[in-house]
């Protein structure tokens, strides 16, 4: 086509958007990360590594990686076990099964402000309902969510039930590609069906598991707005998890350079795993041809 | 009206594989040229290089004398029919029809007259609300036949317009669009495959193989002068029967041995060449030799055309196809004899496909 | 299958999605009553917990400046990824695998590396607590970009090609054709789009502070941050808020939840 500058044109808008909140605030990020400043005063003088070298010796930030791990290495396994479980059943393409997929979905997009109030009120510890249930079978309230041991785990379950309809609408995606005849092949063979969901089903679904595994840490890594909401962090420091603790360094306490560092390393991390991705998405290409 | 001259034009996707290769092809105003080749001859290409759609890789193309290469498609003041109509679904008929008048700034109660005359004189009044996925496909064609008559541009490229049609409405469409080239006075450049369009419809036709253009003529020329190979076998139905042959000793004779009297030129003494014979200038007897070059042989096949009967007969020298009046008494297995003019017989160098012209 | 056997799975599938919406579906429930009634167990059924969220906690406000930001961000979002995905689909230019690359990657860059500098340079240029400083870093959007484009390459050709003939250029081609011929996507998109925008709450805790400025999900966190440090929360109206806040999503589930689904599922499989 005879067209030279108008594609340009088009373009534009997105380019210099992308340029503008995105790019560009890396290279800042990065920037920042060697310097010392704190929002307000007029230098910003360059401190090399040492925001690093402090974040690497202070007990603040081994605590949020080591939350943030726990909360991942939990939640995550969780996530799938639950999604491939529940999936198996909802594979059929009825009105009843696409109802129900959809309410299983339905907190995946719903406000996670709201979810993460809602559920502060279910495990809240005079009016909740979970106490309440607790007090059904003479059980003492429990503070759920003022005691250091047990505040990870509500925001696990939390986490999990708003993601969970994600993963299962994945994994119904990626049940639904196995073709029939394999079921049935497995079936005449005189297959028992726990045999036939690890023998059959449960290779084929491999992709899709490595996918959501790989999403779901990203996403657990970057997790955010329930612990703001719920727990601010607390109590004890005991969900604070590394966009938290950043949001707390650069937002609250105006450490600018020691929160750049750190979104830095959580950066560098997280690029490193979506490269990771298209890795093995590049796999499974091949595999499904 | 408007004159159209491609000068050694080619285009190619990836170098070393031109689609099109230095073309050359003078268009008077007015005239209605029929591209035609068979698919994969880049006759398509060469459309869409004159309407703009496809980047010109090297050569000139003038549009009324000036160099048109940069102008980009909206400027040429040039209409199109595509083959799959590319009607736009979302619009109506009307709507459809009058688009490009819209484009072009034509007020709304003048775009609504054009609409009207346009679908009047395609019959398509009684549809003017419809969307195209309600019509038959012979409306559809005709509606991107309105649409592009519905301004008056200075030309008009069709790209198959008639191939997704049934053979009936094909004639007939044939006819209307022969008629419009009348009435619009407006240059015309027709793609097809289809030899009997190009020989019906044109005032000249260019045949196109492998990107080469090989011949543009009046369909007579065409026809009774093919200057090449595969001009000669692409156009003429049931096509020319060819048999290969060689020069010797001033004569041509065929690969079996049979002399043919014809005088080859001295120089090219030796070589292979092929000679081609029209079935429709064959004459069929049984008896006695009366032409001057007879191929005895069996009859095989016969079809009958209708008015003719298309008589496939076994020769020494392979197969021949000779069409017959329906009067002949001939039945499968008879044996036969097909005698041709001297004049009636085609000659074409093997290598190169090049016409021999014989004094 | 019998139907008994179906009225057995429909029920059983009714119970198990009522079971696992219980807590939001509770949460709305409670949204109704008065506070005696939540707390003692007897009292009545009331809108006053919305008449108050509304009135006295400046939830109106927030519910505006939630669909302006969200609105704005759609329209934006839709408009420059529309001509960007028509530019991509349709033209060959220098650089253009690369502007692509680029436009795509954003999807995969984790949103809080731009925090901080985002911030600073929306503060420089006076940009905090403004609809524009809420709206901008939102509007580019890889996934819009690359889901539409894959959508335009579906429109077949030669309907632009015929445009082209019909003396469009290219702003009319994409504008009279390549648009109307992609309404279910375009809408689907947006409600994405709009969606996503309406619940996003990083970016907006941090770029507005003005009580007039906040979205509702600031609001509502807000509103529940303050009860909840003071230690007496009054639960009926933090779950009339959090309704209000959930309502927009929940009402536009129903229309685009099989997009929103297929969507997803694309992205995942490509």
């Amino acid at each position: 086509m005879l067209v030279r500058f108008t594609p340009y044109a088009m373009v534009l808008p997105i380019v210099l958007c992308i340029l503008a909140f995105t790019y560009w605030p890396i290279l800042v990020s990065f920037d920042l990360s060697f310097r010392h400043w704190d929002f307000m005063s007029s230098d910003k003088p360059f401190v090399g590594l040492s925001n690093y070298s402090e974040l690497v010796r202070s007990d603040e930030f081994w605590n949020s990686v080591t939350i943030t791990l726990i909360f991942t290495a939990i939640s995550v396994p969780l996530r799938l076990a639950l999604a491939i479980a529940i999936a198996r059943y909802l594979t059929t393409e009825s009105k009843t099964v696409r109802a129900l997929r959809g309410a299983f979905f339905l907190p995946a997009v719903t406000s996670s402000v709201a979810i993460a109030v809602i559920w502060s009120w279910i495990f809240s510890t005079d009016a909740g309902v979970a106490n309440a249930l607790l007090n059904n079978l003479g059980i003492a309230k429990v503070p759920w969510l003022q005691t250091p041991s047990l505040a990870l785990w509500v925001i696990i379950i939390v986490n999990t039930w708003k993601q969970l309809g994600y993963d299962i609408v994945i994994y119904v995606a990626g049940l639904q590609a196995i073709p029939e005849d394999l079921y049935e092949a497995a079936k005449m063979d005189g297959g028992k069906r726990w045999h036939t969901f690890r023998r059959v089903t449960f290779p084929l679904v491999m992709p899709t598991t490595y996918f959501l595994l790989i999403v779901s840490v990203i996403e657990s890594f970057q997790i955010f707005t329930i612990v703001d909401v719920m727990t601010q962090g607390g109590p004890a420091m005991s969900t604070d998890m590394m966009v938290n603790m950043l949001y707390r360094t650069g937002f609250t306490l105006f450490d600018v350079g020691k929160g750049s560092a750190l979104a830095v390393l959580l950066f560098v991390f997280l690029v490193v795993l979506t490269v990771l991705k298209s890795r093995i998405l590049g796999k499974r290409v091949h595999y499904e041809h | 009206m408007i004159s159209i001259a491609l000068e050694n034009v080619s285009k190619s996707y990836q170098a070393d594989t031109p689609v099109v290769k230095n073309v050359d092809l003078d268009i008077e105003p007015g005239e209605f040229v029929v591209i035609v080749g068979p698919s994969g001859c880049g006759k398509s290409t060469m459309m869409r290089m004159i309407a703009g759609l496809e980047r010109i890789s090297s050569g000139t193309l003038r549009i009324g004398g000036r160099v048109a290469n940069d102008i980009p498609p909206q400027h040429r003041d040039i209409a199109m029919v595509f083959q799959n109509y590319a009607l736009y679904p979302h619009l109506t008929v009307a709507e459809n029809i009058g688009f490009s008048l819209e484009m072009r700034g034509v007020s709304k109660t003048e775009r609504l007259r054009r609409v009207e005359v346009v679908a009047h004189l395609l019959q398509l009044s009684d549809y003017l609300h419809k969307k195209p996925k309600d019509l038959s496909g012979g409306q559809r064609q005709r509606v991107a036949m309105g649409r592009a008559i519905a301004r008056d541009a200075k030309t008009y490229l069709m790209d198959e317009p008639l191939s997704n049609l049934d053979a009936e409405l094909r004639s007939s469409m044939r006819a209307e669009i022969k008629h419009l080239h009348r009435q619009l006075k407006a240059t015309m450049i027709y793609v097809t495959h289809d030899q009997v369009e190009a020989l019906t419809l044109a005032d000249r036709i260019a045949v196109m193989n492998k990107g080469v253009l090989q011949q543009f003529d009046t369909p007579e020329k065409i026809y009774d002068d093919p200057a090449s190979l595969f001009v000669a076998g692409f156009i003429g139905s049931p096509p020319m029967n060819f048999i290969d042959a060689v020069c010797k000793e001033g004569l041509v004779k065929t690969i079996e041995g049979i002399r043919i009297p014809i005088t080859c030129p001295p120089e090219l003494e030796g070589s292979q060449v092929v000679i081609g014979l029209r079935p429709e200038n064959g004459v069929l007897s049984t008896g006695d030799k009366r032409m001057a070059i007879e191929f005895p042989g069996e009859v095989m096949l016969i079809e009958t055309t209708g008015s003719n009967r298309n008589i496939h007969a076994k020769t020494a020298t392979g197969p021949l196809i000779v069409v017959a009046p329906r009067s002949a008494a001939i039945g499968l297995g008879d044996n036969v004899s097909i005698g041709y003019r001297t004049e009636d017989v085609f000659l074409f160098e093997k290598n190169t496909g090049k016409r021999i012209h014989l004094l | 299958m019998n139907t008994s056997g179906g009225v057995v799975l429909r029920s059983t599938a009714v119970a198990v999605g009522l079971l696992f919406l219980s807590p939001l579906l509770y949460g709305i429930w409670i949204s109704f009553q008065t506070a005696n009634r939540f707390f003692s167990g007897n009292g009545e059924m009331t809108l006053q917990n919305y008449v108050d969220a509304v009135e006295k906690m400046n939830f109106l406000r927030y519910l505006f400046n939630s669909l302006i930001v969200s609105g704005g961000v759609t329209i934006l979002s839709l408009a420059t990824s529309i001509m960007a995905a028509y530019a991509f689909s349709r033209f060959e230019f220098r650089g253009r695998d690369l502007i692509f690359g680029l436009v795509v990657a954003t999807l995969m860059i984790p949103g809080h590396i731009t925090l901080i500098p985002n911030y600073l340079n929306f503060a420089r240029v006076g940009l905090l607590d403004t609809y524009a400083g809420l709206i901008l870093p939102a509007v580019a959007n890889g996934f819009a970009t690359f889901f539409l484009r894959q959508y335009f390459r579906g429109i077949p050709r030669s309907l632009d090609e015929a445009a082209w003939m019909d003396g469009a250029n290219a702003w009319k081609v994409l504008y009279r054709v390549i648009i109307p011929m992609s309404k279910p996507a375009i809408y689907a998109m947006g409600l994405f789009i709009f969606l996503g925008e309406w619940n996003s709450y990083v970016w907006p805790l941090i770029a507005t502070d003005s009580p007039d400025m906040l979205t509702l999900q600031i609001g509502l966190a807000r509103l529940y941050k303050m009860d909840a440090q003071e230690g007496l929360v009054n639960w009926p109206l933090v779950m009339a808020a959090a309704t209000l806040t959930m309502l927009p999503v929940l009402l536009g589930f129903a229309l685009v939840e099989r997009h929103l689904v297929r969507g997803i599922s694309m992205g995942a499989i490509k």
